[in-house]
Protein backbone atom coordinates (compact mmCIF):
# COMPACT_ATOMS: atom_id res chain seq x y z
CA UNK A 1 0.00 0.00 0.00
CA UNK A 2 2.79 2.35 0.93
CA UNK A 3 4.58 1.39 -2.24
CA UNK A 4 1.51 2.33 -4.22
CA UNK A 5 1.27 5.68 -2.47
CA UNK A 6 4.93 6.37 -3.09
CA UNK A 7 4.51 5.49 -6.74
CA UNK A 8 1.44 7.70 -6.90
CA UNK A 9 3.52 10.56 -5.54
CA UNK A 10 6.23 9.99 -8.13
CA UNK A 11 3.50 9.87 -10.73
CA UNK A 12 2.09 13.15 -9.53
CA UNK A 13 5.49 14.83 -9.87
CA UNK A 14 6.25 13.30 -13.24
CA UNK A 15 2.72 14.02 -14.37
CA UNK A 16 3.09 17.67 -13.45
CA UNK A 17 6.06 17.98 -15.77
CA UNK A 18 4.31 16.09 -18.55
CA UNK A 19 1.34 18.38 -18.03
CA UNK A 20 3.51 21.43 -18.64
CA UNK A 21 4.85 19.94 -21.84
CA UNK A 22 1.37 18.87 -22.92
CA UNK A 23 -0.19 22.27 -22.25
CA UNK A 24 2.60 23.95 -24.24
CA UNK A 25 1.98 21.63 -27.14
CA UNK A 26 -1.78 22.00 -26.91
CA UNK A 27 -1.52 25.78 -26.84
CA UNK A 28 0.56 25.79 -30.00
CA UNK A 29 -1.68 23.29 -31.74
CA UNK A 30 -4.93 24.92 -30.76
CA UNK A 31 -3.88 28.39 -31.85
CA UNK A 32 -1.82 27.71 -34.93
CA UNK A 33 -3.01 24.22 -35.93
CA UNK A 34 0.63 23.18 -36.14
CA UNK A 35 1.52 19.73 -34.94
CA UNK A 36 4.74 20.89 -33.33
CA UNK A 37 6.44 17.56 -33.14
CA UNK A 38 9.72 19.35 -32.49
CA UNK A 39 8.39 20.44 -29.07
CA UNK A 40 10.56 17.78 -27.51
CA UNK A 41 13.51 19.39 -29.20
CA UNK A 42 12.77 22.52 -27.22
CA UNK A 43 12.95 20.53 -24.02
CA UNK A 44 16.16 18.82 -25.13
CA UNK A 45 17.95 22.06 -25.98
CA UNK A 46 16.72 23.73 -22.82
CA UNK A 47 17.84 20.91 -20.57
CA UNK A 48 21.28 20.65 -22.11
CA UNK A 49 21.70 24.44 -22.04
CA UNK A 50 20.85 24.42 -18.37
CA UNK A 51 23.29 21.60 -17.75
CA UNK A 52 26.03 23.35 -19.68
CA UNK A 53 25.57 26.66 -17.88
CA UNK A 54 25.10 25.25 -14.40
CA UNK A 55 27.51 22.32 -14.36
CA UNK A 56 30.17 23.10 -16.90
CA UNK A 57 30.34 26.87 -16.86
CA UNK A 58 29.37 27.11 -13.22
CA UNK A 59 26.94 29.97 -13.65
CA UNK A 60 24.66 30.85 -10.78
CA UNK A 61 21.41 28.96 -11.03
CA UNK A 62 19.35 32.08 -11.66
CA UNK A 63 21.36 32.95 -14.76
CA UNK A 64 21.25 29.38 -15.93
CA UNK A 65 17.47 29.45 -15.70
CA UNK A 66 17.39 32.66 -17.72
CA UNK A 67 19.66 31.12 -20.33
CA UNK A 68 17.38 28.10 -20.52
CA UNK A 69 14.33 30.32 -20.90
CA UNK A 70 16.02 32.29 -23.66
CA UNK A 71 17.02 29.16 -25.56
CA UNK A 72 13.57 27.61 -25.28
CA UNK A 73 11.72 30.68 -26.47
CA UNK A 74 14.17 31.46 -29.25
CA UNK A 75 14.07 27.90 -30.52
CA UNK A 76 10.29 27.67 -30.50
CA UNK A 77 9.87 31.00 -32.21
CA UNK A 78 12.73 30.22 -34.58
CA UNK A 79 11.21 26.97 -35.79
CA UNK A 80 7.92 28.74 -36.34
CA UNK A 81 9.50 31.64 -38.19
CA UNK A 82 11.89 29.66 -40.37
CA UNK A 83 10.14 26.34 -40.90
CA UNK A 84 6.41 26.49 -40.31
CA UNK A 85 5.59 29.95 -41.57
CA UNK A 86 7.23 29.56 -44.97
CA UNK A 87 5.37 26.29 -45.32
CA UNK A 88 2.04 27.75 -44.39
CA UNK A 89 2.57 30.42 -46.98
CA UNK A 90 2.84 27.75 -49.66
CA UNK A 91 -0.28 26.01 -48.39
CA UNK A 92 1.55 22.85 -47.39
CA UNK A 93 -0.55 20.00 -46.10
CA UNK A 94 -0.59 18.91 -42.50
CA UNK A 95 1.55 15.90 -43.26
CA UNK A 96 4.23 17.99 -44.93
CA UNK A 97 4.44 20.29 -41.93
CA UNK A 98 4.49 17.33 -39.62
CA UNK A 99 7.32 15.73 -41.59
CA UNK A 100 9.31 18.95 -41.39
CA UNK A 101 8.72 19.15 -37.65
CA UNK A 102 9.83 15.56 -37.36
CA UNK A 103 12.95 16.42 -39.31
CA UNK A 104 13.69 19.31 -36.96
CA UNK A 105 13.49 16.98 -33.98
CA UNK A 106 15.90 14.57 -35.65
CA UNK A 107 18.30 17.43 -36.39
CA UNK A 108 18.17 18.77 -32.83
CA UNK A 109 18.61 15.34 -31.26
CA UNK A 110 21.65 14.59 -33.37
CA UNK A 111 23.20 18.01 -32.83
CA UNK A 112 22.99 17.29 -29.12
CA UNK A 113 24.55 13.86 -29.63
CA UNK A 114 27.37 15.35 -31.67
CA UNK A 115 28.03 18.04 -29.06
CA UNK A 116 27.52 16.04 -25.90
CA UNK A 117 27.75 12.39 -26.83
CA UNK A 118 25.19 9.73 -26.20
CA UNK A 119 25.91 9.20 -22.56
CA UNK A 120 23.84 10.11 -19.62
CA UNK A 121 24.51 13.25 -17.60
CA UNK A 122 23.28 14.15 -14.21
CA UNK A 123 23.33 17.30 -12.16
CA UNK A 124 23.75 17.16 -8.43
CA UNK A 125 22.01 19.55 -6.19
CA UNK A 126 20.30 19.84 -2.87
CA UNK A 127 17.06 19.80 -4.75
CA UNK A 128 17.32 16.10 -5.47
CA UNK A 129 17.28 15.46 -1.77
CA UNK A 130 14.14 15.19 0.20
CA UNK A 131 12.55 14.38 3.47
CA UNK A 132 10.12 11.94 4.96
CA UNK A 133 6.46 12.66 5.36
CA UNK A 134 5.26 9.76 7.39
CA UNK A 135 6.33 6.66 5.48
CA UNK A 136 6.66 8.49 2.20
CA UNK A 137 9.80 10.04 0.77
CA UNK A 138 9.27 13.40 -0.88
CA UNK A 139 12.01 15.21 -2.77
CA UNK A 140 12.17 18.96 -3.22
CA UNK A 141 12.05 18.35 -6.93
CA UNK A 142 8.72 16.61 -6.53
CA UNK A 143 7.29 19.53 -4.63
CA UNK A 144 8.66 22.09 -7.06
CA UNK A 145 7.28 20.12 -9.97
CA UNK A 146 3.73 20.07 -8.70
CA UNK A 147 3.78 23.65 -7.42
CA UNK A 148 5.29 25.11 -10.58
CA UNK A 149 2.92 23.19 -12.80
CA UNK A 150 -0.13 24.33 -10.91
CA UNK A 151 1.04 27.95 -10.72
CA UNK A 152 2.03 28.19 -14.36
CA UNK A 153 -1.03 26.48 -15.76
CA UNK A 154 -3.38 28.58 -13.68
CA UNK A 155 -1.41 31.67 -14.69
CA UNK A 156 -1.81 30.68 -18.33
CA UNK A 157 -5.54 30.30 -17.96
CA UNK A 158 -5.78 33.72 -16.33
CA UNK A 159 -3.68 35.16 -19.10
CA UNK A 160 -5.92 33.69 -21.75
CA UNK A 161 -9.07 34.89 -20.13
CA UNK A 162 -8.11 38.27 -18.73
CA UNK A 163 -5.55 39.89 -20.99
CA UNK A 164 -6.15 41.23 -24.46
CA UNK A 165 -3.41 39.12 -26.00
CA UNK A 166 -4.81 36.11 -24.27
CA UNK A 167 -8.27 36.73 -25.64
CA UNK A 168 -6.88 36.93 -29.15
CA UNK A 169 -5.18 33.59 -28.58
CA UNK A 170 -8.45 32.11 -27.48
CA UNK A 171 -10.10 33.53 -30.56
CA UNK A 172 -7.49 31.80 -32.66
CA UNK A 173 -8.32 28.54 -30.98
CA UNK A 174 -11.93 28.99 -31.95
CA UNK A 175 -11.68 30.40 -35.41
CA UNK A 176 -8.37 31.47 -36.92
CA UNK A 177 -9.89 32.95 -40.04
CA UNK A 178 -12.05 35.30 -38.07
CA UNK A 179 -9.03 36.61 -36.25
CA UNK A 180 -7.52 37.64 -39.55
CA UNK A 181 -10.75 39.38 -40.49
CA UNK A 182 -10.44 41.58 -37.45
CA UNK A 183 -7.06 42.74 -38.65
CA UNK A 184 -5.15 41.06 -35.85
CA UNK A 185 -1.87 39.67 -37.16
CA UNK A 186 -2.29 35.93 -37.13
CA UNK A 187 1.40 35.47 -37.57
CA UNK A 188 2.32 37.69 -34.68
CA UNK A 189 -0.05 35.97 -32.31
CA UNK A 190 1.07 32.62 -33.59
CA UNK A 191 4.60 33.57 -32.66
CA UNK A 192 3.39 34.55 -29.20
CA UNK A 193 1.74 31.17 -28.83
CA UNK A 194 4.96 29.44 -29.79
CA UNK A 195 6.91 31.59 -27.34
CA UNK A 196 4.58 30.85 -24.43
CA UNK A 197 4.20 27.18 -25.29
CA UNK A 198 7.96 26.74 -25.51
CA UNK A 199 8.61 28.69 -22.34
CA UNK A 200 6.23 26.44 -20.41
CA UNK A 201 8.54 23.54 -21.01
CA UNK A 202 11.48 25.22 -19.25
CA UNK A 203 10.56 24.15 -15.69
CA UNK A 204 9.94 20.66 -16.97
CA UNK A 205 13.35 20.57 -18.59
CA UNK A 206 15.18 21.91 -15.55
CA UNK A 207 13.43 19.71 -13.02
CA UNK A 208 13.87 16.61 -15.15
CA UNK A 209 17.58 17.43 -15.35
CA UNK A 210 17.73 17.35 -11.58
CA UNK A 211 15.58 14.31 -11.07
CA UNK A 212 16.27 11.95 -13.96
CA UNK A 213 19.36 13.31 -15.64
CA UNK A 214 19.93 14.05 -19.28
CA UNK A 215 19.94 11.85 -22.33
CA UNK A 216 19.58 12.74 -26.00
CA UNK A 217 16.59 10.46 -26.35
CA UNK A 218 14.56 12.56 -23.92
CA UNK A 219 13.59 14.89 -26.74
CA UNK A 220 11.62 12.26 -28.56
CA UNK A 221 10.22 10.81 -25.36
CA UNK A 222 8.92 14.14 -24.10
CA UNK A 223 7.40 15.00 -27.46
CA UNK A 224 5.42 11.82 -27.39
CA UNK A 225 4.36 12.31 -23.80
CA UNK A 226 3.28 15.88 -24.50
CA UNK A 227 1.26 14.84 -27.52
CA UNK A 228 -0.19 11.81 -25.79
CA UNK A 229 -1.19 13.96 -22.83
CA UNK A 230 -2.77 16.54 -25.08
CA UNK A 231 -4.71 13.90 -26.99
CA UNK A 232 -5.85 11.96 -23.95
CA UNK A 233 -7.03 15.15 -22.34
CA UNK A 234 -8.79 16.28 -25.44
CA UNK A 235 -6.85 18.20 -27.98
CA UNK A 236 -7.67 21.86 -28.15
CA UNK A 237 -8.43 22.04 -24.48
CA UNK A 238 -5.68 23.33 -22.20
CA UNK A 239 -7.10 21.99 -18.95
CA UNK A 240 -7.51 18.71 -20.75
CA UNK A 241 -3.87 18.65 -21.81
CA UNK A 242 -2.82 19.27 -18.21
CA UNK A 243 -5.12 16.52 -17.03
CA UNK A 244 -3.91 14.17 -19.72
CA UNK A 245 -0.27 14.76 -18.87
CA UNK A 246 -0.97 14.22 -15.20
CA UNK A 247 -2.92 11.04 -15.88
CA UNK A 248 -0.14 9.57 -17.98
CA UNK A 249 2.47 10.40 -15.36
CA UNK A 250 0.46 8.66 -12.70
CA UNK A 251 -0.43 5.67 -14.85
CA UNK A 252 3.17 5.24 -15.92
CA UNK A 253 4.46 5.19 -12.38
CA UNK A 254 1.70 3.06 -10.93
CA UNK A 255 2.38 0.56 -13.67
CA UNK A 256 5.85 0.02 -12.24
CA UNK A 257 4.16 -1.64 -9.28
CA UNK A 258 3.50 -4.71 -11.34
CA UNK A 259 5.64 -4.40 -14.44
CA UNK A 260 9.34 -3.62 -14.77
CA UNK A 261 10.20 -0.04 -15.62
CA UNK A 262 11.10 -0.95 -19.20
CA UNK A 263 7.36 -1.18 -19.69
CA UNK A 264 6.84 2.48 -18.83
CA UNK A 265 6.62 3.78 -22.39
CA UNK A 266 4.49 0.82 -23.33
CA UNK A 267 2.06 1.74 -20.56
CA UNK A 268 1.86 5.34 -21.72
CA UNK A 269 1.08 4.28 -25.22
CA UNK A 270 -1.20 1.55 -24.15
CA UNK A 271 -3.29 4.19 -22.42
CA UNK A 272 -3.09 6.44 -25.47
CA UNK A 273 -4.11 3.67 -27.84
CA UNK A 274 -6.97 2.78 -25.58
CA UNK A 275 -8.22 6.35 -25.61
CA UNK A 276 -7.81 6.63 -29.36
CA UNK A 277 -9.89 3.56 -29.90
CA UNK A 278 -12.55 4.17 -27.33
CA UNK A 279 -12.68 7.92 -26.85
CA UNK A 280 -10.59 9.79 -29.41
CA UNK A 281 -12.05 13.08 -28.34
CA UNK A 282 -10.16 12.69 -25.12
CA UNK A 283 -11.42 13.43 -21.68
CA UNK A 284 -12.39 17.05 -22.18
CA UNK A 285 -12.12 17.52 -25.89
CA UNK A 286 -14.61 18.84 -28.37
CA UNK A 287 -15.91 16.55 -31.07
CA UNK A 288 -13.04 15.84 -33.42
CA UNK A 289 -14.14 12.75 -35.25
CA UNK A 290 -13.32 12.81 -38.92
CA UNK A 291 -16.31 12.84 -41.24
CA UNK B 1 34.11 -7.91 -53.04
CA UNK B 2 31.20 -9.63 -54.74
CA UNK B 3 30.02 -10.83 -51.37
CA UNK B 4 30.02 -7.27 -50.04
CA UNK B 5 28.14 -5.94 -53.02
CA UNK B 6 25.58 -8.73 -53.15
CA UNK B 7 25.02 -8.29 -49.43
CA UNK B 8 24.47 -4.56 -49.93
CA UNK B 9 22.12 -5.32 -52.79
CA UNK B 10 20.07 -7.64 -50.62
CA UNK B 11 19.74 -4.95 -47.96
CA UNK B 12 18.91 -2.41 -50.63
CA UNK B 13 16.23 -4.67 -52.06
CA UNK B 14 14.72 -5.13 -48.61
CA UNK B 15 14.75 -1.35 -48.13
CA UNK B 16 13.01 -0.84 -51.47
CA UNK B 17 10.26 -3.29 -50.55
CA UNK B 18 9.78 -1.66 -47.16
CA UNK B 19 9.76 1.88 -48.52
CA UNK B 20 7.41 1.00 -51.39
CA UNK B 21 4.96 -0.78 -49.14
CA UNK B 22 4.97 2.10 -46.67
CA UNK B 23 4.45 4.44 -49.60
CA UNK B 24 1.18 2.66 -50.25
CA UNK B 25 0.00 3.91 -46.89
CA UNK B 26 1.73 7.27 -46.74
CA UNK B 27 1.80 8.42 -50.32
CA UNK B 28 -1.37 6.91 -51.70
CA UNK B 29 -3.69 6.45 -48.76
CA UNK B 30 -2.37 9.47 -46.90
CA UNK B 31 -1.78 7.54 -43.68
CA UNK B 32 1.36 8.57 -41.86
CA UNK B 33 2.71 5.49 -40.12
CA UNK B 34 5.86 5.31 -38.05
CA UNK B 35 5.29 1.67 -37.20
CA UNK B 36 6.29 -0.06 -40.39
CA UNK B 37 9.24 -1.82 -38.78
CA UNK B 38 6.72 -3.71 -36.64
CA UNK B 39 5.23 -5.46 -39.67
CA UNK B 40 8.70 -6.06 -41.04
CA UNK B 41 9.59 -7.60 -37.69
CA UNK B 42 6.44 -9.68 -37.40
CA UNK B 43 7.11 -11.03 -40.87
CA UNK B 44 10.71 -11.80 -40.01
CA UNK B 45 9.87 -13.55 -36.75
CA UNK B 46 7.09 -15.57 -38.40
CA UNK B 47 9.32 -16.67 -41.26
CA UNK B 48 12.01 -17.55 -38.74
CA UNK B 49 9.60 -19.66 -36.70
CA UNK B 50 8.44 -21.51 -39.79
CA UNK B 51 11.99 -22.14 -40.97
CA UNK B 52 13.15 -23.28 -37.56
CA UNK B 53 10.13 -25.40 -36.83
CA UNK B 54 8.64 -26.74 -40.01
CA UNK B 55 10.21 -26.18 -43.39
CA UNK B 56 12.89 -24.10 -45.04
CA UNK B 57 10.70 -23.44 -48.01
CA UNK B 58 10.88 -19.76 -48.82
CA UNK B 59 7.42 -19.71 -50.33
CA UNK B 60 5.74 -21.26 -47.31
CA UNK B 61 7.63 -19.17 -44.80
CA UNK B 62 6.87 -15.98 -46.69
CA UNK B 63 3.23 -16.89 -47.13
CA UNK B 64 2.92 -17.50 -43.40
CA UNK B 65 4.72 -14.24 -42.70
CA UNK B 66 2.42 -12.30 -44.99
CA UNK B 67 -0.68 -13.76 -43.41
CA UNK B 68 0.40 -13.05 -39.85
CA UNK B 69 1.67 -9.56 -40.63
CA UNK B 70 -1.41 -8.74 -42.64
CA UNK B 71 -3.59 -9.90 -39.77
CA UNK B 72 -1.70 -7.74 -37.28
CA UNK B 73 -2.00 -4.71 -39.60
CA UNK B 74 -5.68 -5.35 -39.96
CA UNK B 75 -6.23 -5.60 -36.24
CA UNK B 76 -4.39 -2.33 -35.67
CA UNK B 77 -6.04 -0.59 -38.56
CA UNK B 78 -9.69 -1.21 -37.91
CA UNK B 79 -10.05 0.64 -34.61
CA UNK B 80 -7.36 3.23 -35.08
CA UNK B 81 -7.95 4.41 -38.62
CA UNK B 82 -11.22 5.90 -37.59
CA UNK B 83 -9.41 8.78 -35.99
CA UNK B 84 -7.78 11.80 -37.50
CA UNK B 85 -4.54 11.43 -39.35
CA UNK B 86 -2.67 13.45 -36.76
CA UNK B 87 -3.66 10.96 -34.11
CA UNK B 88 -2.80 7.99 -36.25
CA UNK B 89 0.79 9.17 -36.37
CA UNK B 90 1.04 9.24 -32.62
CA UNK B 91 -0.86 5.99 -32.31
CA UNK B 92 1.55 4.33 -34.72
CA UNK B 93 4.52 5.54 -32.71
CA UNK B 94 2.88 4.18 -29.62
CA UNK B 95 2.17 0.90 -31.34
CA UNK B 96 5.78 0.65 -32.45
CA UNK B 97 7.05 1.22 -28.93
CA UNK B 98 4.69 -1.33 -27.44
CA UNK B 99 5.64 -3.82 -30.14
CA UNK B 100 9.35 -3.30 -29.51
CA UNK B 101 8.80 -3.98 -25.83
CA UNK B 102 6.90 -7.14 -26.71
CA UNK B 103 9.65 -8.31 -29.08
CA UNK B 104 12.14 -7.91 -26.27
CA UNK B 105 10.05 -9.35 -23.47
CA UNK B 106 8.06 -12.20 -24.97
CA UNK B 107 10.83 -14.70 -24.55
CA UNK B 108 8.80 -17.77 -25.34
CA UNK B 109 7.91 -16.67 -28.84
CA UNK B 110 10.52 -14.17 -29.91
CA UNK B 111 13.51 -15.36 -27.94
CA UNK B 112 13.68 -12.06 -26.10
CA UNK B 113 16.75 -9.86 -26.48
CA UNK B 114 18.76 -12.61 -28.09
CA UNK B 115 16.15 -13.33 -30.68
CA UNK B 116 16.01 -16.42 -32.83
CA UNK B 117 19.19 -17.77 -34.35
CA UNK B 118 20.30 -20.57 -36.58
CA UNK B 119 17.70 -20.06 -39.29
CA UNK B 120 18.44 -22.53 -42.11
CA UNK B 121 19.11 -21.23 -45.62
CA UNK B 122 16.03 -20.85 -47.76
CA UNK B 123 15.02 -23.26 -50.44
CA UNK B 124 12.80 -22.32 -53.33
CA UNK B 125 11.19 -25.10 -55.34
CA UNK B 126 14.20 -27.35 -54.93
CA UNK B 127 16.82 -24.62 -55.33
CA UNK B 128 18.82 -24.48 -52.11
CA UNK B 129 20.22 -21.03 -51.39
CA UNK B 130 23.74 -20.66 -50.20
CA UNK B 131 25.70 -17.63 -51.23
CA UNK B 132 24.90 -13.96 -51.02
CA UNK B 133 24.52 -14.03 -54.77
CA UNK B 134 21.62 -16.48 -54.47
CA UNK B 135 19.91 -14.23 -51.98
CA UNK B 136 20.50 -11.21 -54.14
CA UNK B 137 18.70 -12.92 -57.02
CA UNK B 138 15.88 -13.96 -54.74
CA UNK B 139 15.59 -10.52 -53.21
CA UNK B 140 15.42 -8.65 -56.46
CA UNK B 141 12.95 -11.09 -57.92
CA UNK B 142 10.79 -10.30 -54.93
CA UNK B 143 11.40 -6.58 -55.40
CA UNK B 144 10.24 -6.84 -59.00
CA UNK B 145 7.13 -8.77 -57.97
CA UNK B 146 6.30 -6.36 -55.15
CA UNK B 147 6.81 -3.26 -57.28
CA UNK B 148 4.82 -4.81 -60.07
CA UNK B 149 2.00 -5.63 -57.71
CA UNK B 150 1.98 -2.12 -56.26
CA UNK B 151 2.00 -0.61 -59.75
CA UNK B 152 -1.00 -2.73 -60.72
CA UNK B 153 -2.77 -1.83 -57.50
CA UNK B 154 -2.17 1.87 -57.94
CA UNK B 155 -3.60 1.86 -61.43
CA UNK B 156 -6.58 -0.23 -60.52
CA UNK B 157 -9.94 1.16 -59.41
CA UNK B 158 -8.80 0.58 -55.84
CA UNK B 159 -5.72 2.69 -56.41
CA UNK B 160 -7.71 5.41 -58.06
CA UNK B 161 -10.13 5.50 -55.14
CA UNK B 162 -7.19 5.87 -52.76
CA UNK B 163 -5.79 8.72 -54.77
CA UNK B 164 -9.20 10.33 -54.88
CA UNK B 165 -9.24 10.32 -51.10
CA UNK B 166 -5.78 11.68 -50.87
CA UNK B 167 -6.56 14.53 -53.21
CA UNK B 168 -10.01 15.53 -52.07
CA UNK B 169 -11.68 13.63 -49.30
CA UNK B 170 -15.04 15.33 -49.50
CA UNK B 171 -15.42 14.69 -53.20
CA UNK B 172 -14.42 11.07 -52.81
CA UNK B 173 -17.01 10.53 -50.10
CA UNK B 174 -19.59 12.25 -52.25
CA UNK B 175 -18.85 9.67 -54.90
CA UNK B 176 -19.68 6.93 -52.48
CA UNK B 177 -16.24 5.64 -51.58
CA UNK B 178 -15.90 4.32 -48.07
CA UNK B 179 -12.85 5.83 -46.43
CA UNK B 180 -12.39 3.28 -43.71
CA UNK B 181 -12.53 0.23 -45.97
CA UNK B 182 -10.00 1.71 -48.36
CA UNK B 183 -7.60 2.75 -45.63
CA UNK B 184 -7.81 -0.56 -43.81
CA UNK B 185 -7.20 -2.40 -47.07
CA UNK B 186 -4.17 -0.24 -47.89
CA UNK B 187 -2.75 -0.77 -44.40
CA UNK B 188 -3.28 -4.52 -44.48
CA UNK B 189 -1.65 -4.88 -47.88
CA UNK B 190 1.26 -2.69 -46.83
CA UNK B 191 1.78 -4.83 -43.76
CA UNK B 192 1.69 -8.05 -45.75
CA UNK B 193 4.24 -6.71 -48.24
CA UNK B 194 6.55 -5.63 -45.44
CA UNK B 195 6.48 -9.24 -44.29
CA UNK B 196 8.08 -10.28 -47.57
CA UNK B 197 11.03 -8.09 -46.67
CA UNK B 198 11.02 -9.63 -43.21
CA UNK B 199 11.19 -13.13 -44.60
CA UNK B 200 14.05 -12.21 -46.92
CA UNK B 201 15.90 -10.67 -44.01
CA UNK B 202 15.41 -13.66 -41.74
CA UNK B 203 16.77 -16.13 -44.29
CA UNK B 204 19.58 -13.93 -45.49
CA UNK B 205 20.97 -13.00 -42.09
CA UNK B 206 19.85 -16.30 -40.48
CA UNK B 207 18.91 -14.71 -37.19
CA UNK B 208 16.35 -12.19 -36.03
CA UNK B 209 16.45 -10.02 -32.95
CA UNK B 210 14.50 -6.99 -31.73
CA UNK B 211 17.23 -4.51 -32.60
CA UNK B 212 16.40 -4.50 -36.29
CA UNK B 213 12.77 -3.61 -35.76
CA UNK B 214 12.87 -0.52 -33.62
CA UNK B 215 11.31 2.93 -33.87
CA UNK B 216 14.59 4.18 -35.31
CA UNK B 217 14.21 1.84 -38.24
CA UNK B 218 10.58 2.80 -38.76
CA UNK B 219 11.68 6.41 -38.88
CA UNK B 220 14.37 5.49 -41.39
CA UNK B 221 11.85 3.79 -43.69
CA UNK B 222 9.59 6.81 -43.43
CA UNK B 223 12.56 9.02 -44.25
CA UNK B 224 13.16 6.94 -47.39
CA UNK B 225 9.60 7.56 -48.50
CA UNK B 226 9.61 11.27 -47.71
CA UNK B 227 13.04 12.04 -49.10
CA UNK B 228 12.47 10.00 -52.24
CA UNK B 229 9.03 11.37 -52.75
CA UNK B 230 5.76 9.98 -51.48
CA UNK B 231 2.90 9.23 -53.80
CA UNK B 232 4.98 8.10 -56.73
CA UNK B 233 6.28 4.68 -57.66
CA UNK B 234 9.86 5.75 -58.17
CA UNK B 235 10.04 7.93 -55.07
CA UNK B 236 10.51 5.24 -52.41
CA UNK B 237 13.03 3.46 -54.62
CA UNK B 238 15.10 6.60 -54.91
CA UNK B 239 14.75 7.23 -51.20
CA UNK B 240 15.78 3.68 -50.36
CA UNK B 241 18.83 3.94 -52.59
CA UNK B 242 19.77 7.30 -51.09
CA UNK B 243 19.52 6.14 -47.52
CA UNK B 244 21.15 2.75 -48.02
CA UNK B 245 24.03 3.99 -50.14
CA UNK B 246 24.65 7.27 -48.35
CA UNK B 247 26.36 5.79 -45.26
CA UNK B 248 28.72 3.92 -47.55
CA UNK B 249 29.66 7.23 -49.16
CA UNK B 250 30.15 8.89 -45.79
CA UNK B 251 32.65 6.23 -44.80
CA UNK B 252 34.98 7.60 -47.43
CA UNK B 253 35.15 10.89 -45.57
CA UNK B 254 37.03 9.44 -42.62
CA UNK B 255 34.70 10.74 -39.98
CA UNK B 256 35.42 9.17 -36.60
CA UNK B 257 33.07 6.25 -36.02
CA UNK B 258 31.53 7.87 -32.99
CA UNK B 259 30.16 10.64 -35.15
CA UNK B 260 29.01 8.69 -38.18
CA UNK B 261 25.61 7.61 -36.85
CA UNK B 262 24.51 11.03 -35.61
CA UNK B 263 26.04 12.75 -38.62
CA UNK B 264 24.00 10.53 -40.97
CA UNK B 265 20.83 11.15 -39.05
CA UNK B 266 21.54 14.85 -38.91
CA UNK B 267 21.81 14.93 -42.67
CA UNK B 268 18.60 12.97 -43.13
CA UNK B 269 16.85 15.34 -40.75
CA UNK B 270 18.13 18.36 -42.62
CA UNK B 271 17.20 16.73 -45.91
CA UNK B 272 13.68 16.14 -44.69
CA UNK B 273 13.24 19.67 -43.41
CA UNK B 274 14.79 21.22 -46.50
CA UNK B 275 12.75 19.07 -48.84
CA UNK B 276 9.50 19.66 -47.01
CA UNK B 277 9.97 23.41 -47.09
CA UNK B 278 11.08 23.65 -50.70
CA UNK B 279 10.19 20.42 -52.50
CA UNK B 280 7.55 18.47 -50.65
CA UNK B 281 7.44 16.09 -53.55
CA UNK B 282 10.82 14.71 -52.55
CA UNK B 283 13.82 13.97 -54.72
CA UNK B 284 11.55 12.60 -57.40
CA UNK B 285 9.98 16.01 -57.89
CA UNK B 286 13.40 17.63 -58.13
CA UNK B 287 14.16 15.19 -60.93
CA UNK B 288 10.93 16.12 -62.62
CA UNK B 289 12.06 19.72 -62.76
CA UNK B 290 14.71 18.69 -65.26
CA UNK B 291 12.56 16.47 -67.40
CA UNK B 292 9.91 18.23 -69.41
CA UNK B 293 6.70 16.30 -69.58
CA UNK B 294 3.02 16.52 -68.88
CA UNK B 295 2.19 18.84 -66.04
CA UNK B 296 1.58 17.05 -62.83
CA UNK B 297 -1.50 17.97 -60.82
CA UNK B 298 0.76 18.68 -57.89
CA UNK B 299 2.21 16.51 -55.21
CA UNK B 300 -0.10 14.84 -52.72
CA UNK B 301 1.63 16.76 -50.01
CA UNK B 302 0.62 20.13 -51.18
CA UNK B 303 -3.00 19.58 -50.56
CA UNK B 304 -4.73 20.12 -47.30
CA UNK B 305 -7.33 17.64 -48.39
CA UNK B 306 -9.98 20.27 -48.69
CA UNK B 307 -9.84 21.07 -45.01
CA UNK B 308 -8.88 24.55 -43.97
CA UNK B 309 -7.89 23.44 -40.48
Amino acid sequence: MIVLLQLFLEGLAAGSLYALAAVGFALIYATTRTFHFAHGGTMLLTAYTFYQTVSVWQWPVAFAVLAALAVATLFGVGVDRFVYQPMRRTDASFLTIFAASFGVLIVVTNVVVLLFGNSFYSVDSTLSQGFLVGPLFVTYVNILAVVLAVVLIVALQLFIHRTRTGVVLRAMMDDPALVGVFGLGERRYGTIAFAIGSALIVPAAILTTYSSGLQPSMGAVITLLAIAGAIVGGIGNLWGAALGGMLLGIAENLGVWQLSSSWKPAITFGVLLLFLMVRPDGLLGARTRRS
Amino acid sequence: MTAYISNLMVLLGIAVILASSLNLMVGYAGIFSVAHAVFYGVGAYTAAKVALGATDSFLLATAAAMIVSGAVSFVLAVPVLRVREEYFVVASIGFQIVASTIFVSWNAVTGGMGGLAGIPPASLLGWQMGSSLDYMLLTWTCVALVLGFIALLVHSPFGRALKAFRDDETAAIALGKDPLVLRVAATTIAGALAAVAGSLYAFHVSFVNPESFTLDYSVLILAMVIIGGAGSLAGPVIGAVFITVFPALLSFLNIPTLYIGPAEQLIYGLAIVGLMVFWPGGLVSVWKLFTPGRRDAGTPWRRDNGRQG
